[in-house]
């Protein structure tokens, strides 16, 4: 019950990140500063958005996060040298540098999914969960993008010595988990409606980040704590009304 | 980030995490004035030899303590015997071994036993054999950990251990844990100090 789309466990997703550049630059030595900042930059999604935007390669986007500073004694991976000029450099202000990191959207694909292994029982005989997932074509080409695109911005703005990186790893690093049950109209290709209500069980509201049907390419969890408002005012309003 | 984070950090970036007791048994095993003369746990004593050496060429004493004096070579004993699996451990002083043979081979010696001419021949060459490593962001790897060699990886541990010290971390550099508003931009002379807690 509730899942007669089979899609209930599929289109698992997350953000793909750990792509960019970083890059040093010269100048503001005498300046420094003190405290948490309590932020970073962000340039929002500019790919795929109009015909301008296009791209041949790839669907979708990805937006970049990313900071400046200068470093403290963390400095001491990219200082040459050791003794006590090494030492002496350590201890001051480092060079100033700054790191853009991409995050990317992550297709729904049904073949990435999350299921009960009735194969493979835990040591109380209940069945064990085998995630399926992994980055799919679109999302490699993207990173392509991901990582020139940001070298590219921080050449323009000026950066010297940038430098690219690409560190995949697996789809929930990003910790930002979406996808498995679908919302949608059609009952036949979805598990949710749209008041994140299970069809065909409508006293289950499933109101995390299953619902989505994409990933995007923001921070999600905003977005979450909307859709639940709206699915828990939407669920008082049915009880209230004793159609639930 | 607080010394104790620091040190979680640390620990890290070397594939490690730290349990409340090991820590604290770790944080009582750093930062004592030592001398020459303690029992390695866990090193051979060829081997901590080494390390102390390493230790101080790196980070030597000036008009400051060096890593030696403040206990770093002790707490690297602990470290590897309470963190690292067996496993790790096994491998870490594999590399540790192939890393002292390479002076053997060079200069006829164990690093510890070569004069300063000696060590700083060695050194040299290790040093531009390392390969740096930028900073990522948020978990990202800008070099392949396996480009940096042992001297490079030792270096970075190093550097961790030392300025997470309590006399590096709160006397040598500015100390400001909780340091309430921020301050965007300010002038520095060239006599300013990083601070201890970016």
């Amino acid at each position: 019950m509730g899942n007669d789309s089979d899609q209930l466990g599929r289109n698992l997703m997350d953000h793909h990140y750990r792509v960019g550049a970083m890059g040093f630059i010269d100048g503001f030595e005498d300046k420094y500063y003190n405290g948490r900042r309590p932020n970073g930059i962000y340039i929002p999604r500019f790919r795929n958005l109009d015909e301008a935007t296009k791209r041949e390669d790839y669907l979708r986007g990805f937006g970049y996060q990313g900071g400046a500073g200068r470093a403290g004694f963390d400095q001491s991976a990219y200082t040459d040298g050791y003794g006590a000029e090494y030492k002496e450099q350590l201890m001051k202000p480092g060079p100033w540098s700054m790191s853009l990191v991409g995050f990317g959207e992550m297709l729904p694909d049904s073949s990435n999914r999350v299921y009960l292994n009735h194969d493979k029982k835990d040591p109380y005989g209940m069945p064990t969960v085998t995630f399926d997932c992994e980055f799919k074509d679109n999302e490699l080409a993207m990173r392509k993008d991901m990582k020139t695109s940001a070298a590219e911005m921080l050449e323009a703005a000026g950066f010297r010595d940038v430098r690219e990186y690409d560190d995949l790893g697996a789809p929930g690093l990003g910790i930002h988990e979406m996808g498995t049950a679908r919302m949608g109209h059609d009952p036949k290709t979805s598990v949710l409606n749209k008041w994140n209500q299970v069809h065909g069980a409508e006293n289950v509201f499933v109101t995390d980040g299953a619902a989505m049907t994409s990933s995007a390419c923001q921070n999600p969890s905003l977005t979450y704590m909307a859709l639940t408002a709206r699915a828990a005012h939407y669920a008082l309003d049915q009880v209230t009304k004793k159609n639930l | 980030m607080e010394r104790r984070e620091a040190m979680k950090n640390m620990a890290l970036a070397m594939g490690y995490t730290l349990s409340a007791s090991t820590l604290a048994s770790l944080l009582t095993s750093c930062g004592e004035q030592v001398t020459l003369d303690w029992q390695p746990k866990n090193f051979s004593k060829e081997q901590a030899l080494n390390v102390e050496t390493l230790c101080d060429a790196i980070i030597p004493k000036t008009d400051t303590p060096g890593a030696k004096e403040l206990g770093v070579p002790q707490f690297l004993d602990s470290f590897i015997g309470e963190v690292m699996t067996e496993a790790d451990r096994a491998a870490y002083l594999k590399e540790l071994d192939t890393f002292m043979q390479l002076c053997v081979d060079s200069q006829g010696k164990q690093l510890y036993a070569c004069d300063e001419a000696e060590k700083k021949a060695f050194l040299d060459e290790q040093n531009a054999q390392n390969k740096m490593k930028y900073p990522g962001i948020w978990g990202a790897d800008m070099v392949k950990a396996d480009m940096r060699n042992f001297f490079g990886k030792f270096k970075d541990t190093l550097v961790w251990v030392f300025f997470t010290t309590k006399v590096a971390g709160e006397e040598l550099l500015p100390y400001d844990p909780v340091p309430g508003g921020y301050d965007a931009c300010f002038t520095i002379t060239p006599d300013t100090k990083s601070w201890s807690l970016g």
